[in-house]
């Protein structure tokens, strides 16, 4: 029996004094760990409790109740994740519950953010591809305008497939989404496994990998999300495996069939999410030169490096005849992060103030010590894992291309220094984690617990604390690493404000579309019509320009919105913005009076103290409308009034 | 235990069910059309193309549901391209022949081989108790998530709508004046309607309830200048005004009328 089972065993024993023989409670808890379904009933019982507790917490914060309900929140999150920890990190555990304890555990952090928003889309990165969804069911069409993204028709994969489910089965957008991201979800975990397997030749390891993948900031609610990223990135994985799995053909033909399958895979990836298209491309292009070299120049893997080509021709050709915008899109953020970058190595900008939002709160100081422990923790076990896979395993490109992956996590982290850095940093860990993953995996599962305990032999003689070498403690440590990463992924990843549900905040990404703005913008698709063309702030114009099917008009380079709202008149100046922009209805929320935005914008970027709001935004200014004569009040509903203004356009 | 050409009449079966005319069989037709659009291609084209390859459990389900979701994006696309537009109907074709075509191969092409392959939905009766365990699990997580949509609902901010718009095109004198309830209780409110300092119209006692609605069709005078204001007031408060919307005449005048414009 495992030295780690008996003395929990020995520990209940001591905490419950019952008095019962050690043999038959040794033998039941052998049994059931080697029984065909292993701990994995167990764990399920315990994951519901978990997700009971979880809606608790969250029922408890959109009711504005006090502080405690983050604990039971945290709580849910430690209960859902450890058990599994506990179990994937033990040896003599079948393949099959290793599965489906990976299978389990996404589906329960998964549920984590439906349970979020349960009835509709609150994410702004949601409505912005609901709008396109609904877009094609109107029109049958594809590549139709999308005011609030302008790249996401020109990436229809997710949408395509989304639309497809709500033509056949007449579910609703946001059921419809959120079924489909579950499926594709649980197709990218169980891919990573099956893609880790091969590689390692090993199940613990690959299961241990995919444990350690779902600590990345990201995993919770952004890889969650309905955007186009959490669609391309399980096909993408799926890539990876048809590659690896290449080995178990035996005929040519077969070789073949598989090719073509992996290039249709290739190009849904194309066609669905500029990034992750371009991140595989790396990711081969990186495994070609891997093999090119360790061959010395002899020998190429010809699968591998024929997928890098066709993704590099089919991306160019997307860009060039369907997606040309996506340069204009992503050149100027990324441009953006990296020279801020730049400016703050080379001291000349002080950098971001960590854990703070835009309305200058700071997340609590536990879970800012939490958030501050995972980087050290990955960088020990890196340093750990990658001299052994270099000692043991350098004769697998696979595994050389996975260990250069992870290299690149410690300077990624740097980023998340700089106000435009946080975002790169961020979606870059949802790729960097599959080489983190796997190096950790493999640090855990040989040097750390394995029996040739060369490592732990020299940490013992360091630190002289003889107690590590015992396989226990060593499991605790494991665990309790382990969950610290996932925790602290979770606080880097998302802010308190938006990680949970509650009362309406401004300019919020999980609070501020609520009822009376979806209520607002059904108003105006039922009595105004569509794609009218409507000015409004920030969390307004996503889900007018979703759910209310209306085209929100965005500032240009030469044209600004904001100076519409924040002026205390409006007069020439402001009228002639509107007839630039050719502004039909505006629609304002008194609510932005109340609090600091928490995404530090009001209206847009160009507005006064973007970023830097110290004070909520002015009544007065809001209230001039109701004293302009040719604008028209025709929609109240308390914090939203929607105004005409189609007068002022006709020169009335 | 289940062979695999049994396997491959199932997908047809169910295939041919998805086929079934919705609304009329929708909720016959609902997991199947889930499973021609997640997983029946796929499986179907890794049966005819790898039928002694890829057999574990696990990678041939991950691989047959992924094999699927790029057909539909690649498809869906190739569809929009040849025919200019993607409708359920077209979905149906598609996937529907393409599934009933690479089974149907299989099928004949496995009725010329001596021995068929096991199928691999291996059940035994010791894993009654834990597949209720997950099972329980499973539902309890599902009634969860229904609790969890009510109290968000119940849990937002209350609130009351009042709006105007001018009426019908062919009318230029005519508005609509519309009042929803959101105040997650039963509500009396009262409905003033002025032009300057003229009261034109007045409903003293209107009671909706939690999510009704209340319209009125409201004839305008003949005048030419002038802004119509409806003040909305509830029983609680009858002196403050709750929500007022505004209209001028002019923007009636020009919604069709044959009124001239100052």
């Amino acid at each position: 029996m495992q030295l780690f089972e008996f003395s929990m065993m020995r520990v209940m024993y001591r905490k419950t004094g019952i008095n019962v023989r050690l043999g038959y409670l040794r033998a039941a808890f052998l049994r059931v760990s080697t029984a065909r379904w292993g701990w994995f009933p167990l764990i399920s019982v315990i994951s519901a409790f978990a997700l009971f507790t979880l809606m608790i917490s969250y029922n408890a914060f959109r009711g504005g109740v006090g502080s405690w309900p983050r604990i039971l929140f945290w709580t849910s999150l430690v209960l859902l994740y450890v058990p599994s920890t506990i179990r994937l990190l033990m040896a003599n555990v079948k393949r099959s519950e290793r599965v489906m304890l990976i299978t389990l555990l996404g589906l329960s952090l998964y549920m984590v953010k439906v349970y979020h928003s349960p009835n509709y889309f609150t994410f702004g990165d949601e409505l912005q591809h609901w709008r396109t969804v609904d877009d094609i069911l109107h029109s049958n069409q594809l590549f139709l305008k999308n005011p609030i993204l302008a790249v996401s028709p020109l990436y229809p994969g997710m949408e395509i497939l989304t639309s497809a489910v709500v033509q056949l089965t007449g579910l609703d957008i946001y059921s419809a989404a959120i079924l489909v991201i579950g499926i594709v979800h649980q197709i990218f975990l169980l891919a990573m496994f099956l893609f880790f397997e091969l590689v390692a030749d090993n199940p613990r390891v690959a299961a241990l990998a995919v444990l350690i993948y779902m600590t990345n900031p990201m995993f919770l609610y952004f890889s969650t999300q309905f955007a186009y990223e959490s669609v391309s990135l399980p096909l993408a994985a799926l890539v990876l495996l048809t590659l690896a799995c290449r080995k178990q053909i035996e005929t040519r033909l077969q070789r073949n069939a598989l090719t073509v399958i992996r290039m249709l895979l290739v190009f849904s990836i194309v066609v669905t999410h500029h990034i992750t298209a371009d991140t595989l491309f790396v990711f081969l292009l990186l495994w070609s030169l891997v093999t090119l070299f360790r061959n010395r120049v002899k020998k190429i893997y010809p699968a591998v490096t024929w997928t890098t080509t066709i993704l590099l021709v089919l991306l160019v050709l997307w860009i060039t005849t369907i997606a040309s915008t996506t340069v204009t899109y992503l050149g100027p953020s990324i441009a953006r992060s990296l020279s801020q970058f730049v400016d703050f190595l080379s001291g000349q900008s002080a950098g971001r103030e960590l854990f703070k939002s835009g309305d200058g709160t700071s997340a609590p100081i536990l879970e800012q010590l939490l958030g501050f422990s995972a980087p050290p923790i990955i960088t020990l076990g890196l340093m750990v894992g990658l001299p052994y896979l270099w000692k043991h395993y350098r004769h697998s490109p696979a595994i050389i291309t996975l260990g250069i992956v992870s290299l690149a996590y410690p300077p990624s982290i740097l980023l998340r220094l700089t106000p435009g850095g946080v975002g790169l940093s961020g979606r870059i860990s949802e790729f960097l984690f599959l080489g983190v993953g796997f190096v950790l995996a493999f640090a855990i599962a040989e040097p750390w617990l394995s029996d040739t305990q060369t490592l732990i032999k020299k940490i013992v003689s360091l630190t002289r604390l003889s107690i590590l070498s015992n396989q226990f403690v060593k499991h605790l440590v494991l665990v309790s690493a382990l969950s610290l990463l996932f925790v602290g992924g979770v606080v880097v990843g998302w802010h308190p404000t938006d990680r949970l549900p509650g009362k309406f905040q401004v300019s919020s990404h999980g609070r501020s579309v609520e009822r009376q703005s979806l209520e607002m913008a059904d108003w105006m698709r039922v009595h105004l019509g569509n794609n009218n063309r409507v000015s409004t702030n920030w969390s307004n114009g996503l889900v007018l320009g979703s759910y209310g099917g209306q085209f929100t008009v965005y500032g240009t380079k030469t044209v600004r919105t904001a100076p519409i709202f924040f002026s205390h008149k409006f007069d020439d100046y402001e009228t002639a913005i509107v007839v630039a922009l050719d502004i039909e209805y505006l629609a304002v929320d008194y609510r932005m009076t109340t609090g600091l935005p928490v995404a530090g914008t009001y209206i847009e970027g160009s507005e006064p103290n973007w970023q830097h709001h110290t004070t909520p935004f002015n009544r007065d200014a809001l209230e001039k409308f109701n004293d302009v004569a040719q604008i028209d009040r025709v929609f109240d509903s308390g914090d939203i009034v929607i105004f005409d203004l189609r007068a002022l356009l006709n020169g009335q | 235990m289940v062979s695999r050409r049994a396997e491959l009449l199932i997908v047809i079966i169910i295939t041919l069910v998805s086929l079934l005319p919705a609304p009329e069989a929708q909720f016959i037709t609902f997991i199947p059309r889930l499973l021609l659009l997640f997983f029946l291609p796929g499986y179907a084209l890794m049966a005819l193309l790898f039928p002694e390859t890829f057999r574990e459990v696990v990678m041939r389900l991950t691989l047959s549901t992924g094999f699927s979701i790029a057909l539909v994006i690649v498809g869906g696309l190739a569809l929009y391209l040849v025919t200019n537009r993607i409708d359920a109907q077209l979905w149906l074709i598609s996937l529907g022949s393409f599934t009933l075509a690479t089974s149907g191969v299989t099928v004949l092409r496995r009725q010329n081989t001596r021995s068929t392959p096991p199928g691999f939905l291996l059940l035994e009766v010791s894993d009654i108790i834990p597949l209720l365990m997950i099972i329980l699990s499973v539902m309890a997580a599902v009634f969860l998530f229904s609790l969890n949509r009510e109290s968000n609902l119940e849990q937002q901010a209350a609130f009351t709508q009042l709006w105007i718009q001018p009426a019908a095109q062919d009318s230029s004198r005519t508005v609509v004046i519309g009042i929803l309830n959101q105040e997650q209780k039963t509500m009396t409110y009262r409905v003033e309607a002025s032009i300057g300092r003229e009261i034109v119209a007045t409903w003293t006692s209107i009671t909706l309830s939690q999510d009704e609605e209340w319209t009125e069709w409201v004839v305008t005078p003949r005048q030419r200048a002038g802004t119509l204001k409806v003040n909305l007031y509830t029983a609680d408060n009858p002196d403050e005004i709750y929500r007022y919307v505004t209209l001028r005449l002019a923007s009636l005048a020009q919604n069709g009328g044959t009124e001239l414009l100052p």
